[in-house]
């Protein structure tokens, strides 16, 4: 009986064994996280006594910008407008790139792993470099104002846009690839009746969200001289006309609420 | 005469794994129904699959009507490809396209360049597909612009069966079209199937696992086990012994 009875325990030993380890991995992870989150403090001179005395300097800050300029806001109503043309283009150029890098950056579409690898490289450098970077640089070659911000969103969507069709394409049921294979269909038109209709709501859906997104940075587009409400927001600052900043920021604020929920909306139905 | 489909010597090998198959070799005659039986995973999808050449072999050659498929140029190969009809285990529709669309799919391969970039398709392909469609055994109009994922799975395996049908195939190629069926309607779609090949006298190759309905409609078994074939025959020859040996019952229940 004794005997049995050891056996048993010793039977699920092992899962006390397995609890405590993943106790202590638990553990250490916290620490390690808790680790990083110092050293970064310490790299960044993170100050908290430094942000309480401050706080007096806050209300003096309020208090030069409120309440924001009424007559700012006509002022500002063509550079909203641009900053809104500037998302929609940088959105809508990119659609057209991004569809046919997508489907030679796809696995299952692409003509070799070759031409597959060098266009996932040509992506993910659009993507990586930020878009202000890339206005930066534009402002250089094409001057001032909305256009070259157009080519800096452009330029980062159609990386972002590629990556994410190639993902959708890749996620096509392998089936309806075969089933299209199988009646004898030519490449494309396994592409335009197989894998087209299935990505396509998943495509709208990601394209959406880079508008959202777009409109996001085309409104900061504008600190480097990429036009914009981004422009006349930093003018402002740079005048100490902070009434006239608030206005602008009020604007930014409502704007970009309004066309997340317009693309939240639109996302759902599409799904 | 030469046999319409040949197998020689075919070994199909995935990466540095044990081939899916190994040194098949088999001739079928026009008008055959051929069962592929067999476990999953014993290598009847990858054969099926090397039949239209969606899996291309590591060894051997297929032959279809004297055209060795491995030297086919592109194009050729899939002129041959739109003379097989192939339907599958899931049914392989395109959820997003209606059910017609789909249907019509299986005039792909004759279609041209602009009438596929503009998804229009002329008068006649819509005529011959609601034919199939009746002939599948959907008569109800009202499902014909619905999407598949609204259907049932018989009614999307007679989908599929129209597909295949507008391809006016001289060979089918089943994969376990039964296997994600109820029960009831298992019978109406081998059934159909049957029909269909009798009347327009089509050669058909399928993979079941379901040794009563294989014994039932096949007119010879072939029996895998372990990539290689174990029997191959008419069903009546099929013994207790070879079953169990192709299910590898004996074995299966040591080795768990």
């Amino acid at each position: 009986m004794i005997n049995k009875h050891q056996q048993m325990s010793g039977g699920v030993e092992f899962l006390f064994v397995r609890r405590r380890k993943r106790r202590l991995y638990i553990a250490l992870t916290i620490l390690g996280i808790i680790g990083v989150a110092f050293w970064a403090a310490w790299g960044t001179g993170f100050n908290i006594p430094k942000l309480i005395s401050g706080s007096p300097k806050i209300y003096n800050f309020l208090s030069r910008m409120f309440p924001p300029a009424a007559y700012f806001f006509p002022k500002v109503l063509k550079p909203t407008i641009e900053t809104l043309q500037m998302a929609l283009l940088g959105t809508t150029i990119p659609i057209f790139f991004a569809l046919p890098l997508a489907l030679l950056a796809a696995a299952n579409t692409g003509p070799n792993r070759l031409v597959t690898f060098f266009i996932r490289i040509l992506l993910n450098l659009l993507r990586t470099v930020p878009e202000l970077v890339w206005a930066l640089l534009l402002v250089n070659v094409v001057g001032l104002g909305a256009f070259p911000g157009v080519l800096a969103l452009t330029l980062h969507t159609i990386g972002g846009l590629g990556k994410l069709y190639a993902e959708a394409i890749e996620a096509a049921n392998p089936g309806i690839i075969e089933a299209m294979e199988a009646v004898g269909a030519k490449r494309y038109k396994v592409i335009l009746f197989g894998i087209v209709p299935s990505c396509l709501p998943l495509m709208i859906s990601t394209t959406l969200l880079y508008w959202e997104y777009n409109n996001r940075t085309a409104t900061i587009l504008g600190l480097v001289g990429a036009g914009g409400i981004g422009l006349a927001l930093t003018h402002a600052i740079e005048d100490f006309r902070y009434h006239d900043a608030v206005t602008c920021l009020v604007i930014i604020v409502l704007i970009l609420s309004i066309i997340d929920r317009v693309s939240a909306k639109l996302r759902a139905r599409v799904i | 005469m030469a046999p319409l489909i040949s197998v020689n010597k075919v070994t199909k090998a995935y990466g540095r794994d044990n081939p899916a198959i190994q040194d098949i070799s088999l001739a079928i005659e026009k008008g055959e129904f051929v069962v592929l039986f067999g476990p999953s995973g014993v290598g009847k999808s990858t054969l099926l699959r090397c039949l239209n050449y969606l899996v291309k072999p590591t060894l051997g050659d297929i032959i279809i009507e004297g055209k060795n498929l491995g030297s086919l140029s592109k194009s050729k190969l899939l002129r041959v490809r739109c003379g097989i009809g192939m339907i599958f285990q899931e049914f392989n529709l395109v959820n997003r396209l209606s059910v017609l669309t789909n249907v019509l799919c299986g005039k792909l391969g004759h279609t041209g360049f602009f009438r596929a970039l503009t998804y229009r398709f002329s008068r006649e392909d819509y005529e011959t597909a609601v034919k199939a469609l009746r002939r599948s055994g959907l008569d109800d109009e009202s499902l014909y612009l619905r999407r598949p994922d609204t259907l049932s799975g018989g009614q999307k395996q007679r989908v599929a069966i129209a597909r295949m049908l507008l391809q006016e195939p001289k060979i089918i190629l089943a994969d376990e079209p039964i296997a994600s069926l109820d029960l009831k309607i298992q019978h109406t779609i081998m059934e159909l199937i049957a029909n269909i090949a009798t009347n327009d006298e089509i050669t058909v190759v399928m993979s079941l696992h379901n040794i009563e309905i294989a014994k039932q409609y096949a007119s010879r078994i072939v029996g895998l086990y372990k990539g290689r074939i174990e029997f191959d025959g008419p069903p009546g020859a099929l013994s207790h012994d070879i079953i169990n040996k192709v299910f590898g019952l004996t074995e299966k229940v040591t080795n768990d």
